[in-house]
Protein backbone atom coordinates (compact mmCIF):
# COMPACT_ATOMS: atom_id res chain seq x y z
CA UNK A 1 0.00 0.00 0.00
CA UNK A 2 1.12 3.41 -1.11
CA UNK A 3 0.27 6.09 1.85
CA UNK A 4 0.92 9.75 1.07
CA UNK A 5 0.33 11.70 4.30
CA UNK A 6 -0.26 15.42 5.01
CA UNK A 7 1.88 16.42 1.82
CA UNK A 8 2.46 20.18 1.08
CA UNK A 9 4.78 21.65 -1.67
CA UNK A 10 5.26 25.24 -2.21
CA UNK A 11 7.02 26.75 -5.77
CA UNK A 12 8.01 30.42 -4.51
CA UNK A 13 4.34 31.62 -4.11
CA UNK A 14 2.80 29.28 -5.52
CA UNK A 15 0.60 25.91 -4.03
CA UNK A 16 1.13 23.27 -5.79
CA UNK A 17 -0.14 20.72 -3.08
CA UNK A 18 -1.92 21.30 0.08
CA UNK A 19 -1.98 19.14 2.46
CA UNK A 20 -2.79 16.06 0.18
CA UNK A 21 -3.41 12.67 1.78
CA UNK A 22 -4.65 9.62 -0.08
CA UNK A 23 -3.84 6.03 -0.24
CA UNK A 24 -3.33 3.22 -2.93
CA UNK A 25 -4.36 -0.09 -2.53
CA UNK A 26 -2.52 -3.14 -4.80
CA UNK A 27 -4.17 -4.67 -7.32
CA UNK A 28 -6.54 -1.40 -7.86
CA UNK A 29 -5.95 1.02 -10.77
CA UNK A 30 -6.07 4.91 -10.10
CA UNK A 31 -7.02 7.61 -12.15
CA UNK A 32 -5.57 10.78 -11.07
CA UNK A 33 -7.62 13.57 -12.41
CA UNK A 34 -7.28 17.10 -12.54
CA UNK A 35 -7.15 20.16 -14.83
CA UNK A 36 -3.69 21.81 -15.69
CA UNK A 37 -1.55 22.77 -12.87
CA UNK A 38 -3.70 21.14 -10.20
CA UNK A 39 -1.06 19.34 -8.56
CA UNK A 40 -1.06 15.99 -10.30
CA UNK A 41 2.94 16.06 -11.83
CA UNK A 42 4.45 17.07 -8.72
CA UNK A 43 2.24 14.77 -6.87
CA UNK A 44 4.03 12.03 -8.96
CA UNK A 45 7.28 13.50 -8.52
CA UNK A 46 7.32 13.30 -4.74
CA UNK A 47 6.04 9.99 -4.51
CA UNK A 48 8.56 9.09 -6.64
CA UNK A 49 11.41 10.74 -4.43
CA UNK A 50 12.63 13.18 -7.81
CA UNK A 51 11.19 15.97 -5.51
CA UNK A 52 11.32 16.51 -1.63
CA UNK A 53 8.01 17.41 -0.02
CA UNK A 54 7.93 20.61 2.14
CA UNK A 55 6.39 18.70 4.52
CA UNK A 56 4.29 15.37 4.97
CA UNK A 57 5.54 11.79 4.27
CA UNK A 58 5.52 8.99 1.55
CA UNK A 59 5.32 5.14 2.63
CA UNK A 60 5.52 2.25 0.82
CA UNK A 61 4.11 -0.65 3.12
CA UNK A 62 4.89 1.49 6.30
CA UNK A 63 8.43 2.08 4.58
CA UNK A 64 9.40 5.75 4.73
CA UNK A 65 10.30 6.71 0.91
CA UNK A 66 13.20 9.08 1.71
CA UNK A 67 15.11 6.61 3.95
CA UNK A 68 14.56 3.38 2.25
CA UNK A 69 14.79 5.43 -1.19
CA UNK A 70 16.83 2.23 -3.19
CA UNK A 71 14.92 -0.12 -1.72
CA UNK A 72 11.12 1.50 -2.96
CA UNK A 73 12.82 3.05 -5.88
CA UNK A 74 13.43 -0.77 -7.22
CA UNK A 75 9.80 -1.32 -6.59
CA UNK A 76 8.54 1.55 -8.46
CA UNK A 77 8.03 2.14 -12.47
CA UNK A 78 7.53 5.17 -12.93
CA UNK A 79 7.13 7.23 -16.50
CA UNK A 80 7.47 10.57 -15.73
CA UNK A 81 5.72 13.56 -18.09
CA UNK A 82 6.62 14.68 -21.01
CA UNK A 83 8.55 11.02 -21.03
CA UNK A 84 11.90 12.06 -21.25
CA UNK A 85 14.53 9.42 -22.77
CA UNK A 86 17.93 9.69 -24.09
CA UNK A 87 17.60 10.49 -27.69
CA UNK A 88 20.88 9.46 -28.91
CA UNK A 89 20.82 5.68 -27.69
CA UNK A 90 19.33 3.18 -29.10
CA UNK A 91 16.15 1.32 -27.90
CA UNK A 92 17.68 -1.70 -27.24
CA UNK A 93 20.96 0.20 -25.07
CA UNK A 94 18.44 2.12 -23.49
CA UNK A 95 16.16 -0.20 -22.09
CA UNK A 96 18.97 -2.87 -21.16
CA UNK A 97 20.93 -0.01 -19.38
CA UNK A 98 17.41 0.47 -17.23
CA UNK A 99 17.45 -3.77 -17.08
CA UNK A 100 20.90 -3.42 -15.44
CA UNK A 101 20.42 -0.52 -12.96
CA UNK A 102 17.01 -2.53 -11.97
CA UNK A 103 18.87 -5.42 -11.85
CA UNK A 104 16.40 -7.45 -13.18
CA UNK A 105 16.55 -10.82 -16.05
CA UNK A 106 17.30 -10.05 -19.48
CA UNK A 107 14.86 -12.70 -20.67
CA UNK A 108 11.93 -10.84 -19.13
CA UNK A 109 13.18 -7.44 -21.23
CA UNK A 110 12.37 -9.51 -24.18
CA UNK A 111 9.13 -10.45 -23.35
CA UNK A 112 8.48 -6.68 -22.39
CA UNK A 113 9.75 -5.61 -25.82
CA UNK A 114 7.26 -7.93 -27.39
CA UNK A 115 4.43 -7.17 -25.34
CA UNK A 116 5.14 -3.12 -25.94
CA UNK A 117 5.41 -3.65 -29.51
CA UNK A 118 8.76 -2.70 -29.43
CA UNK A 119 10.75 -5.88 -31.42
CA UNK A 120 11.04 -3.68 -34.81
CA UNK A 121 12.28 -0.91 -33.64
CA UNK A 122 14.74 -2.31 -31.04
CA UNK A 123 17.95 -0.88 -33.17
CA UNK A 124 16.61 2.38 -33.86
CA UNK A 125 17.82 5.51 -32.13
CA UNK A 126 15.50 6.51 -29.93
CA UNK A 127 15.74 10.17 -31.84
CA UNK A 128 14.28 8.48 -35.16
CA UNK A 129 11.35 7.08 -33.24
CA UNK A 130 7.47 8.60 -33.85
CA UNK A 131 5.68 10.36 -30.88
CA UNK A 132 3.40 6.57 -30.14
CA UNK A 133 6.75 4.43 -30.70
CA UNK A 134 8.44 7.04 -27.86
CA UNK A 135 5.72 6.41 -25.15
CA UNK A 136 6.00 2.68 -25.70
CA UNK A 137 9.54 2.73 -24.72
CA UNK A 138 8.54 5.06 -21.62
CA UNK A 139 6.16 2.55 -20.86
CA UNK A 140 8.27 -0.70 -21.41
CA UNK A 141 10.94 1.13 -19.39
CA UNK A 142 8.27 2.17 -16.31
CA UNK A 143 7.58 -1.71 -16.72
CA UNK A 144 11.30 -3.66 -16.71
CA UNK A 145 11.76 -5.50 -13.48
CA UNK A 146 8.14 -5.94 -12.94
CA UNK A 147 7.57 -3.25 -10.61
CA UNK A 148 4.97 -3.90 -7.72
CA UNK A 149 3.77 0.09 -8.01
CA UNK A 150 3.14 1.84 -11.28
CA UNK A 151 3.12 5.43 -11.54
CA UNK A 152 2.74 6.74 -14.84
CA UNK A 153 1.85 10.65 -16.09
CA UNK A 154 -0.02 10.91 -18.58
CA UNK A 155 0.67 7.04 -20.32
CA UNK A 156 -1.37 7.80 -23.21
CA UNK A 157 0.14 11.04 -24.69
CA UNK A 158 0.93 10.77 -28.64
CA UNK A 159 -0.43 8.03 -29.09
CA UNK A 160 -3.15 7.17 -31.92
CA UNK A 161 -6.30 5.07 -31.09
CA UNK A 162 -5.01 1.69 -31.98
CA UNK A 163 -2.13 2.18 -29.84
CA UNK A 164 -4.19 3.93 -27.18
CA UNK A 165 -6.39 0.90 -26.40
CA UNK A 166 -3.64 -1.67 -26.72
CA UNK A 167 -1.50 0.68 -24.05
CA UNK A 168 -4.61 0.72 -21.96
CA UNK A 169 -5.31 -2.91 -22.24
CA UNK A 170 -1.65 -3.48 -20.90
CA UNK A 171 -2.04 -1.29 -18.38
CA UNK A 172 -4.88 -2.83 -17.54
CA UNK A 173 -3.63 -6.24 -17.61
CA UNK A 174 -0.39 -5.85 -15.63
CA UNK A 175 -2.46 -3.22 -12.92
CA UNK A 176 -4.26 -6.50 -11.72
CA UNK A 177 -1.47 -7.58 -9.62
CA UNK A 178 0.22 -4.16 -9.01
CA UNK A 179 -1.15 -1.04 -7.54
CA UNK A 180 -1.20 1.52 -10.46
CA UNK A 181 -1.50 5.46 -10.54
CA UNK A 182 -1.87 6.91 -13.57
CA UNK A 183 -2.71 10.37 -14.88
CA UNK A 184 -4.75 11.42 -18.07
CA UNK A 185 -6.52 14.51 -19.36
CA UNK A 186 -8.19 11.88 -21.08
CA UNK A 187 -11.63 11.25 -19.49
CA UNK A 188 -13.03 8.45 -21.34
CA UNK A 189 -9.89 6.29 -21.35
CA UNK A 190 -9.89 7.12 -17.38
CA UNK A 191 -13.39 5.91 -17.23
CA UNK A 192 -12.51 2.32 -19.48
CA UNK A 193 -9.84 1.06 -16.61
CA UNK A 194 -9.48 3.31 -13.34
CA UNK A 195 -11.04 1.53 -10.74
CA UNK A 196 -10.79 4.10 -8.64
CA UNK A 197 -10.42 8.26 -8.81
CA UNK A 198 -8.14 10.88 -7.36
CA UNK A 199 -9.66 13.85 -8.38
CA UNK A 200 -7.59 17.21 -7.35
CA UNK A 201 -7.52 20.74 -8.31
CA UNK A 202 -5.88 23.62 -7.12
CA UNK A 203 -3.31 21.55 -5.14
CA UNK A 204 -6.38 19.58 -2.94
CA UNK A 205 -7.81 16.51 -3.56
CA UNK A 206 -11.92 17.24 -3.90
CA UNK A 207 -12.71 13.52 -4.22
CA UNK A 208 -11.55 9.78 -4.36
CA UNK A 209 -13.23 6.80 -4.55
CA UNK A 210 -15.07 4.37 -7.34
CA UNK A 211 -16.60 7.19 -9.49
CA UNK A 212 -20.05 6.14 -8.54
CA UNK A 213 -19.36 6.73 -5.18
CA UNK A 214 -18.26 10.03 -6.14
CA UNK A 215 -20.98 11.07 -8.08
CA UNK A 216 -23.43 9.88 -5.04
CA UNK A 217 -21.62 11.99 -2.55
CA UNK A 218 -20.53 15.12 -4.35
CA UNK A 219 -23.23 15.52 -7.19
CA UNK A 220 -26.54 16.51 -6.54
CA UNK A 221 -29.24 16.33 -9.51
CA UNK A 222 -28.86 15.35 -12.77
CA UNK A 223 -28.33 17.89 -15.31
CA UNK A 224 -31.12 18.22 -18.20
CA UNK A 225 -30.01 20.60 -21.36
CA UNK A 226 -32.56 22.33 -23.16
CA UNK A 227 -32.33 24.28 -26.03
CA UNK A 228 -34.91 26.72 -27.17
CA UNK A 229 -35.91 29.89 -28.67
CA UNK A 230 -37.77 30.92 -24.86
CA UNK A 231 -35.72 33.89 -23.42
CA UNK A 232 -33.97 33.41 -20.02
CA UNK A 233 -36.34 35.31 -17.68
CA UNK A 234 -39.42 33.90 -18.78
CA UNK A 235 -37.64 30.67 -18.73
CA UNK A 236 -37.18 30.98 -14.97
CA UNK A 237 -40.21 32.21 -14.23
CA UNK A 238 -42.07 29.47 -15.57
CA UNK A 239 -39.84 26.63 -14.27
CA UNK A 240 -38.65 27.99 -11.29
CA UNK A 241 -41.21 27.30 -8.53
CA UNK A 242 -41.27 23.65 -9.92
CA UNK A 243 -40.07 21.36 -7.21
CA UNK A 244 -37.70 18.92 -8.80
CA UNK A 245 -35.59 21.72 -10.15
CA UNK A 246 -32.71 22.74 -8.24
CA UNK A 247 -31.36 25.30 -10.50
CA UNK A 248 -31.55 26.99 -13.82
CA UNK A 249 -28.52 28.65 -15.74
CA UNK A 250 -27.93 29.51 -19.37
CA UNK A 251 -25.01 27.96 -21.03
CA UNK A 252 -25.09 29.30 -24.42
CA UNK A 253 -26.91 31.28 -26.48
CA UNK A 254 -27.24 32.03 -30.35
CA UNK A 255 -29.63 33.86 -32.45
CA UNK A 256 -32.67 32.04 -32.24
CA UNK A 257 -32.15 29.81 -29.62
CA UNK A 258 -30.50 29.75 -26.25
CA UNK A 259 -29.21 26.21 -23.87
CA UNK A 260 -30.44 26.16 -20.78
CA UNK A 261 -28.82 23.91 -18.14
CA UNK A 262 -31.49 22.39 -15.97
CA UNK A 263 -30.29 20.71 -12.64
CA UNK A 264 -33.15 18.13 -10.86
CA UNK A 265 -33.64 15.81 -8.72
CA UNK A 266 -35.86 14.14 -10.15
CA UNK A 267 -35.08 14.43 -14.05
CA UNK A 268 -38.28 12.65 -15.29
CA UNK A 269 -40.62 14.42 -13.88
CA UNK A 270 -38.80 17.22 -14.50
CA UNK A 271 -38.42 17.14 -18.31
CA UNK A 272 -42.22 15.93 -18.73
CA UNK A 273 -42.91 19.40 -16.82
CA UNK A 274 -40.30 21.32 -19.26
CA UNK A 275 -42.25 19.76 -22.22
CA UNK A 276 -45.35 20.76 -21.24
CA UNK A 277 -44.39 24.29 -19.77
CA UNK A 278 -42.84 24.74 -23.25
CA UNK A 279 -46.13 23.52 -25.28
CA UNK A 280 -47.92 25.97 -23.19
CA UNK A 281 -45.71 28.70 -23.54
CA UNK A 282 -45.74 28.07 -27.49
CA UNK A 283 -41.92 27.75 -26.54
CA UNK A 284 -39.84 26.03 -29.66
CA UNK A 285 -38.13 23.21 -28.10
CA UNK A 286 -35.19 21.59 -30.27
CA UNK A 287 -33.34 19.87 -27.44
CA UNK A 288 -34.26 18.01 -24.50
CA UNK A 289 -32.43 15.26 -22.63
CA UNK A 290 -31.19 13.98 -19.65
CA UNK A 291 -27.70 13.73 -19.03
CA UNK A 292 -26.21 10.68 -17.06
CA UNK A 293 -23.87 11.57 -14.96
CA UNK A 294 -20.18 10.65 -16.35
CA UNK A 295 -17.03 11.17 -15.85
CA UNK A 296 -17.04 14.44 -17.60
CA UNK A 297 -19.95 15.93 -15.38
CA UNK A 298 -18.06 15.20 -12.79
CA UNK A 299 -14.34 16.28 -13.22
CA UNK A 300 -16.30 19.68 -14.11
CA UNK A 301 -18.19 19.75 -11.39
CA UNK A 302 -15.54 18.90 -8.83
CA UNK A 303 -12.70 21.01 -10.38
CA UNK A 304 -14.30 24.65 -11.40
CA UNK B 1 29.77 0.02 -7.41
CA UNK B 2 27.97 -1.47 -9.57
CA UNK B 3 25.91 0.73 -10.09
CA UNK B 4 28.63 3.26 -10.26
CA UNK B 5 29.72 1.40 -13.30
CA UNK B 6 26.18 1.45 -15.00
CA UNK B 7 25.93 4.99 -14.74
CA UNK B 8 29.70 5.17 -16.33
CA UNK B 9 28.97 2.64 -19.39
CA UNK B 10 25.38 4.65 -20.30
CA UNK B 11 27.49 8.01 -20.34
CA UNK B 12 30.50 6.39 -21.90
CA UNK B 13 28.15 5.16 -24.74
CA UNK B 14 26.52 8.23 -25.27
CA UNK B 15 30.11 10.36 -25.26
CA UNK B 16 30.85 7.31 -28.40
CA UNK B 17 27.75 7.37 -29.68
CA UNK B 18 28.07 10.89 -30.83
CA UNK B 19 30.85 13.16 -32.57
CA UNK B 20 31.46 14.29 -28.99
CA UNK B 21 34.52 12.28 -27.14
CA UNK B 22 36.26 11.74 -30.89
CA UNK B 23 36.01 15.51 -31.54
CA UNK B 24 37.31 16.45 -27.66
CA UNK B 25 40.31 13.51 -27.96
CA UNK B 26 40.96 14.64 -31.58
CA UNK B 27 41.52 18.09 -30.72
CA UNK B 28 43.56 17.05 -27.54
CA UNK B 29 45.94 14.85 -29.33
CA UNK B 30 46.56 17.59 -32.12
CA UNK B 31 47.35 20.39 -29.99
CA UNK B 32 49.57 17.52 -28.27
CA UNK B 33 51.51 16.44 -31.31
CA UNK B 34 51.92 20.45 -32.38
CA UNK B 35 53.18 21.74 -29.64
CA UNK B 36 55.37 18.60 -28.73
CA UNK B 37 56.90 18.51 -32.17
CA UNK B 38 57.69 22.54 -31.63
CA UNK B 39 59.51 21.60 -28.90
CA UNK B 40 61.49 18.84 -30.51
CA UNK B 41 62.40 19.96 -34.14
CA UNK B 42 62.50 24.01 -32.77
CA UNK B 43 63.90 24.10 -29.75
CA UNK B 44 65.86 21.10 -29.60
CA UNK B 45 64.25 19.64 -26.48
CA UNK B 46 63.48 16.29 -26.02
CA UNK B 47 61.52 15.89 -22.75
CA UNK B 48 57.94 15.55 -21.66
CA UNK B 49 57.79 18.21 -18.88
CA UNK B 50 57.09 20.97 -20.93
CA UNK B 51 54.19 18.89 -22.48
CA UNK B 52 53.46 17.77 -18.78
CA UNK B 53 52.59 21.42 -17.87
CA UNK B 54 50.74 22.54 -20.94
CA UNK B 55 48.53 19.83 -20.44
CA UNK B 56 46.51 21.56 -17.62
CA UNK B 57 46.43 24.62 -19.23
CA UNK B 58 44.83 22.89 -22.46
CA UNK B 59 42.70 20.72 -20.67
CA UNK B 60 41.32 24.29 -19.05
CA UNK B 61 39.61 24.30 -22.02
CA UNK B 62 38.91 20.32 -23.10
CA UNK B 63 37.28 19.30 -20.25
CA UNK B 64 35.04 22.00 -19.68
CA UNK B 65 33.92 20.87 -23.23
CA UNK B 66 33.26 17.47 -22.26
CA UNK B 67 31.38 18.10 -18.83
CA UNK B 68 29.35 20.54 -19.90
CA UNK B 69 26.90 18.10 -21.19
CA UNK B 70 27.03 16.19 -18.53
CA UNK B 71 24.55 17.47 -16.06
CA UNK B 72 23.00 20.16 -18.53
CA UNK B 73 21.56 18.69 -20.95
CA UNK B 74 19.55 16.13 -18.67
CA UNK B 75 18.25 19.01 -17.07
CA UNK B 76 17.43 20.57 -20.44
CA UNK B 77 15.39 17.18 -21.33
CA UNK B 78 14.13 16.10 -18.50
CA UNK B 79 16.59 13.08 -17.81
CA UNK B 80 17.62 13.46 -14.87
CA UNK B 81 14.06 12.88 -13.50
CA UNK B 82 14.48 9.10 -14.96
CA UNK B 83 18.01 8.13 -13.36
CA UNK B 84 17.17 9.72 -10.38
CA UNK B 85 14.18 7.78 -9.72
CA UNK B 86 16.00 4.74 -10.41
CA UNK B 87 17.18 2.81 -7.37
CA UNK B 88 20.47 4.50 -7.56
CA UNK B 89 21.96 7.07 -5.32
CA UNK B 90 22.75 10.43 -5.74
CA UNK B 91 26.46 9.62 -4.74
CA UNK B 92 26.13 6.80 -7.70
CA UNK B 93 25.25 9.20 -10.48
CA UNK B 94 27.94 11.76 -9.61
CA UNK B 95 30.72 8.81 -9.47
CA UNK B 96 29.31 7.37 -12.53
CA UNK B 97 29.67 10.44 -13.78
CA UNK B 98 32.42 11.49 -13.08
CA UNK B 99 34.38 8.00 -14.06
CA UNK B 100 33.05 8.09 -17.39
CA UNK B 101 34.90 11.53 -18.04
CA UNK B 102 38.24 10.32 -16.76
CA UNK B 103 38.09 7.51 -18.55
CA UNK B 104 38.04 9.54 -21.72
CA UNK B 105 41.12 12.28 -20.05
CA UNK B 106 42.69 8.68 -19.93
CA UNK B 107 42.01 7.62 -23.37
CA UNK B 108 43.46 11.76 -23.85
CA UNK B 109 46.70 10.84 -21.96
CA UNK B 110 47.18 7.44 -24.13
CA UNK B 111 47.40 10.15 -27.43
CA UNK B 112 50.70 11.22 -25.74
CA UNK B 113 52.27 7.74 -25.51
CA UNK B 114 53.86 9.07 -29.52
CA UNK B 115 56.00 11.59 -27.53
CA UNK B 116 57.12 9.32 -24.64
CA UNK B 117 57.81 6.72 -27.11
CA UNK B 118 59.96 9.51 -29.62
CA UNK B 119 61.82 11.17 -26.46
CA UNK B 120 62.86 7.13 -24.86
CA UNK B 121 64.33 7.21 -28.48
CA UNK B 122 65.49 9.73 -28.27
CA UNK B 123 67.14 10.12 -25.30
CA UNK B 124 67.16 8.47 -21.41
CA UNK B 125 63.83 9.74 -19.34
CA UNK B 126 63.30 8.60 -16.05
CA UNK B 127 60.40 6.04 -16.30
CA UNK B 128 59.37 6.90 -12.39
CA UNK B 129 59.29 10.58 -12.79
CA UNK B 130 57.41 10.40 -16.01
CA UNK B 131 54.72 7.83 -13.84
CA UNK B 132 54.12 10.41 -11.62
CA UNK B 133 53.49 13.32 -14.13
CA UNK B 134 51.06 10.85 -15.38
CA UNK B 135 49.03 10.01 -11.94
CA UNK B 136 49.65 14.09 -11.61
CA UNK B 137 47.65 14.72 -14.76
CA UNK B 138 45.21 11.98 -13.56
CA UNK B 139 44.40 14.43 -10.20
CA UNK B 140 44.47 17.26 -12.04
CA UNK B 141 42.10 15.69 -14.99
CA UNK B 142 39.48 14.53 -11.57
CA UNK B 143 39.81 18.21 -10.28
CA UNK B 144 38.79 19.54 -13.08
CA UNK B 145 36.19 17.13 -14.40
CA UNK B 146 34.44 17.38 -10.81
CA UNK B 147 34.28 21.32 -10.80
CA UNK B 148 33.01 20.99 -14.53
CA UNK B 149 29.97 18.00 -13.20
CA UNK B 150 29.35 20.87 -10.35
CA UNK B 151 28.89 23.73 -12.49
CA UNK B 152 27.27 21.51 -15.39
CA UNK B 153 24.31 20.71 -12.93
CA UNK B 154 23.70 24.37 -12.03
CA UNK B 155 22.74 25.08 -15.55
CA UNK B 156 20.66 23.76 -18.27
CA UNK B 157 22.68 25.60 -21.08
CA UNK B 158 25.42 23.70 -22.31
CA UNK B 159 27.30 26.69 -23.32
CA UNK B 160 27.11 28.58 -19.87
CA UNK B 161 28.20 25.81 -18.51
CA UNK B 162 31.16 25.64 -20.49
CA UNK B 163 32.26 29.18 -20.22
CA UNK B 164 32.00 29.30 -16.31
CA UNK B 165 33.78 26.28 -15.75
CA UNK B 166 36.50 27.27 -17.77
CA UNK B 167 36.52 30.47 -16.61
CA UNK B 168 36.69 28.90 -13.07
CA UNK B 169 39.35 26.10 -13.82
CA UNK B 170 41.48 29.23 -15.45
CA UNK B 171 41.38 31.18 -12.06
CA UNK B 172 42.43 28.28 -9.86
CA UNK B 173 44.75 27.02 -12.02
CA UNK B 174 46.59 30.06 -12.80
CA UNK B 175 45.88 31.53 -9.05
CA UNK B 176 49.76 30.52 -7.88
CA UNK B 177 51.11 30.76 -11.10
CA UNK B 178 54.89 32.68 -11.28
CA UNK B 179 53.73 35.43 -13.45
CA UNK B 180 50.65 35.96 -11.55
CA UNK B 181 52.43 36.04 -8.29
CA UNK B 182 54.70 38.94 -10.02
CA UNK B 183 51.87 41.49 -9.50
CA UNK B 184 50.57 40.29 -6.35
CA UNK B 185 51.96 41.61 -3.09
CA UNK B 186 54.30 39.19 -1.66
CA UNK B 187 52.70 38.74 1.64
CA UNK B 188 49.64 37.35 -0.50
CA UNK B 189 51.85 34.13 -2.30
CA UNK B 190 51.97 31.67 0.27
CA UNK B 191 47.85 31.69 0.43
CA UNK B 192 47.45 31.63 -3.59
CA UNK B 193 50.39 29.01 -3.72
CA UNK B 194 47.90 27.24 -1.81
CA UNK B 195 45.19 27.80 -3.47
CA UNK B 196 46.34 27.70 -7.07
CA UNK B 197 45.99 24.18 -8.37
CA UNK B 198 49.38 25.32 -11.14
CA UNK B 199 51.25 25.69 -7.86
CA UNK B 200 50.37 22.11 -6.85
CA UNK B 201 51.35 20.66 -10.29
CA UNK B 202 54.77 22.08 -10.30
CA UNK B 203 56.66 19.79 -8.40
CA UNK B 204 54.42 16.52 -9.89
CA UNK B 205 55.30 17.04 -13.38
CA UNK B 206 58.88 17.40 -11.62
CA UNK B 207 58.16 13.72 -10.97
CA UNK B 208 58.24 14.58 -7.09
CA UNK B 209 54.87 13.32 -5.70
CA UNK B 210 54.38 15.10 -2.17
CA UNK B 211 51.74 14.27 -0.11
CA UNK B 212 50.58 17.62 0.61
CA UNK B 213 49.81 18.31 -3.52
CA UNK B 214 48.10 14.66 -3.30
CA UNK B 215 46.12 16.17 -0.24
CA UNK B 216 45.08 19.41 -1.70
CA UNK B 217 43.76 17.60 -5.22
CA UNK B 218 41.72 15.46 -2.71
CA UNK B 219 40.57 17.89 -0.65
CA UNK B 220 39.13 19.88 -3.78
CA UNK B 221 37.54 16.88 -4.94
CA UNK B 222 35.56 16.07 -1.83
CA UNK B 223 34.64 19.94 -1.46
CA UNK B 224 33.43 19.99 -5.37
CA UNK B 225 31.43 16.45 -4.60
CA UNK B 226 30.06 17.91 -1.66
CA UNK B 227 28.89 20.87 -3.44
CA UNK B 228 27.41 18.78 -6.22
CA UNK B 229 25.47 16.70 -3.96
CA UNK B 230 24.29 19.70 -2.19
CA UNK B 231 23.17 21.24 -5.95
CA UNK B 232 21.12 17.67 -6.50
CA UNK B 233 19.28 18.69 -3.26
CA UNK B 234 18.55 22.43 -4.64
CA UNK B 235 17.06 20.48 -7.41
CA UNK B 236 14.91 18.34 -5.87
CA UNK B 237 13.71 20.98 -3.12
CA UNK B 238 12.61 23.32 -5.89
CA UNK B 239 11.76 21.28 -8.58
CA UNK B 240 13.33 22.49 -11.59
Amino acid sequence: MIKVKSVSKKYGDTIALDNVSFSLQPGVIYGFLGPNGAGKTTAMRIMTGYLFADSGSISYESKDLLENKLDISSKIGYLPENNPLYDNMRVDEFLLMINNVKNSDKDDLKKLAVECGLTSVLKKEINELSKGYKQRVGLAKALIGSPEYLILDEPSTGLDPNQKSEILELIKNVGKEKTVLFSSHVLSEVESIADELIIINKGEIVASGKASEISKKHIKGTRIIVESDANLNSFREKLVGNKSIMSIELSSKSKTFNTYEVISTDPETASIDIYKTAVKSKWILRRLNTESNNLENLFKQLTK
Amino acid sequence: MKQTLNITKKELREYFSSPVAYIVIGVFALMIGVYFSRNVFVDNQANLRKLFEFIPLIWIIIIPALTMRSFAEELKNGTLEVLMTLPVTKLQIIFGKFLSNLVIAFFMLLTTLPAFITVNYLGNPDIGQTATAYLGLLLVASVYIIIGLAISLNSKNQIIAFIISSFLLAILYLVGEEDVLKVIPARYHQIMEFIGLGAHFRSIARGVLDSRDVLYYISVMILTFMITLFSFNKIQNKGK
